[in-house]
């Protein structure tokens, strides 16, 4: 699924992570690291966010080569989303909606799934971090992308919102497309299972026992 | 000097001349590079005479620096108000006169290159005995960096009360797209920053406009169209900050860099709709309906010449003010060589050229302000 060879990030001088080959598969993984390893580094990096040397392939196609097809398949909820304050959430779930061609059905399937309908006609800047951390998250999962990058996604978000989130994770799943979840916290079994765990340290990343 | 008054300087004096460099820019030129160097002497003498002899003209001055006041007041309100000035709050602990004293010397530096300029009418003013007139120049000045330091003062040591002037805010529909966002920033968060660039090109416009006669040149136009431009550079420099800060995310939606640039230039050509109907009156004198749309496609490369330069990696922001400098020249000349139609396709191909080299490039290292 995703492939990274010969990559490197560094500024200036320091470089803050260098991979010389990492292939991961389809499925479901727990980014683990300590603070300032290079994690959320990475997801932005293969969410197309930020530039990096070498190449990264997401089902064979190149994100510098083919950058709109590369897209087309990924999707991204940063740890701390920021928003312009003054637009409403429902703007920007139209603006998402209209690039990642979603229907109008999935769209309120997942306002749904969010519980956040009655927030979005309101400015975001009158969201708490929590609902605008649920708007991040729905964005993320609008369009049929192939691989759902999460920075962070449990922080800032109450408890009894987390079975929904895993819940609508599974359905993802299900329906094959995988996630990259980076948190600082184990992930509790009964709720999400990741197939592996990659290690962002020492500069790199690399596969470690679960 | 006091390390207070230091701090100040660095984080709001510093940065106010640096947005206000394409601003400044303008009326140097205005001032002293539209004449030749032998008459400049002359010309700044017959300024300061008319100022000093024609009540109308002192009063057209006095405006334009009220105008300038209100902009650098302002910048300094919303520069402090934003989180990253917090700091500025443990100021409150010193005497309120203390405070005062140094938001005055704040308020004194914004206004430093107007001041300087006012040194000379004083000098001439004296020479010819216009005490009356220098009188007025002086307390006006003077009430100017009072009011600015009380406002400021006043603002620092009330933040928790609701503001009690505000300008009503305008919320744009159709912000379901990149277009609508960024205008929708504009007229949201900048809505002081767009009124006074706004007030300053449509004045130009409106005057060009009125003294343009039948058989005059389409230059005169594209020279003032440029100047009316340079007010705006302030907002694209803003629109790229508000870019980096909360629209960082879009850069992983599959937009291609084609659409993008058809936003900013959507963007950037209705910027100048109101000065373009405003001269719908000027048709077929100096101007032609041709040249009248040739103008907004013009700043919109020009604007966009500025945006896409943002987008360079690892930029010096000290480099800005010598890029649009040239830029400037560069659009100045040709137009002066009636090469207008060519400046606007250069701009416009060349952006585009820049943002498709550096859109995916680009990214904003927290250390560049």
């Amino acid at each position: 699924m995703l492939q990274l060879t010969d990559f490197k990030k560094a500024y200036g001088s320091r470089v803050i992570l260098q991979i010389q080959s990492l292939n991961i598969p389809s499925g479901s993984y727990w980014i683990k690291g300590n603070n300032g390893s290079g994690k959320t580094t990475l997801m932005k990096i293969v969410a197309g966010i930020n530039p990096f040397e070498g190449f990264v392939q997401l089902n064979s196609i190149d994100l510098v080569a083919n950058p709109m097809a590369y897209r087309k398949q990924v999707s991204f909820a940063e740890a701390e989303p920021l928003f312009p304050g003054f637009t409403t959430g429902w703007n920007l779930i139209r603006f998402v909606q209209t690039t990642r061609k979603e229907t109008d059905a999935g769209i309120q399937s997942l306002v749904k799934y969010f519980g956040i309908g009655n927030f979005l006609p309101y400015a975001i800047g009158t969201y708490s971090s929590g609902m605008t951390k649920k708007l991040s998250l729905l964005l993320a999962f609008i369009g049929d992308t192939k691989l759902i990058l999460l920075d962070e996604p449990l922080i800032t978000l109450e408890d009894v919102f987390l079975p929904s989130l895993f819940s609508l994770i599974k359905d993802r799943q299900a329906s094959g497309t995988s996630f990259l979840l980076s948190s600082h916290q184990p992930f509790q079994q009964e709720q999400f299972k990741p197939d592996g765990k990659i290690l962002v340290e020492n500069q790199t990343a690399q596969f470690a026992a679960l | 000097m006091s390390v207070i008054i230091n701090i100040l300087n660095k984080s709001l004096i510093a940065p106010f001349y640096k947005s206000h460099a394409g601003l400044l820019f303008l009326v140097f030129f205005l001032m002293f590079g539209v004449v030749e160097s032998t008459k400049i002497k002359l010309y700044h003498e017959s300024l300061i005479y008319g100022m000093l002899t024609s009540g109308i003209f002192l009063m057209v001055v006095l405006a334009v620096w009220l105008l300038y006041s209100l902009k650098s007041l302002h910048f300094l309100l919303k520069t402090s108000a934003e989180d990253s000035y917090q700091f500025l709050h443990h100021l409150t602990v010193l005497p309120a006169r203390q405070t005062f004293f140094y938001f005055f010397i704040i308020s004194f530096l914004t206004f430093l290159p107007v001041f300087i300029y006012t040194v000379f009418i004083y000098a001439i003013g004296m020479k010819d005995r216009f005490y009356e007139v220098l009188a007025i120049v002086f307390v006006f000045q003077l009430a100017l960096w009072l009011l600015n330091a009380w406002i400021l003062n006043y603002t620092l040591r009330n933040q928790h009360r609701p503001s009690r002037f505000t300008i009503p805010s305008l919320t744009l529909p159709f912000q379901q797209n990149l277009v609508g966002i960024y205008a929708g920033y504009l007229f949201k968060e900048e809505k002081s920053a767009v009124f006074l660039s706004k007030l300053f090109s449509i004045v130009v416009i409106y005057l060009v406009k009125e003294t343009l006669e039948a058989g005059d040149d389409f230059r005169i136009v594209g020279i003032m169209w440029l100047f009316a431009l340079v007010s705006h550079t302030y907002l694209i420099n803003k629109l790229k900050v508000f870019e980096d800060q909360t629209l960082s995310w879009v850069r992983h939606l599959p937009i291609s860099t084609t659409k993008s640039f058809a936003a900013y230039f959507i963007l950037y050509f209705l910027f100048m709709v109101p000065e373009m109907l405003l001269l719908i009156g000027a048709i077929n004198r100096g101007l032609s309906w041709w040249q009248l749309i040739l103008l907004p496609l013009f700043s919109s490369g020009f604007f966009l010449a500025i945006h896409c330069h943002l987008f360079k990696p690892n930029r010096d922001p000290d480099k800005f003010v010598t890029y649009l400098f040239w830029l400037f020249l560069g659009c100045f000349m040709l137009i002066l060589s009636k090469l207008i139609w060519i400046s606007a396709a250069a701009l416009l191909i060349g952006s585009f050229w820049l943002l498709r080299r550096r859109f995916y490039r680009y990214e904003q290292i927290e250390s560049e302000p």
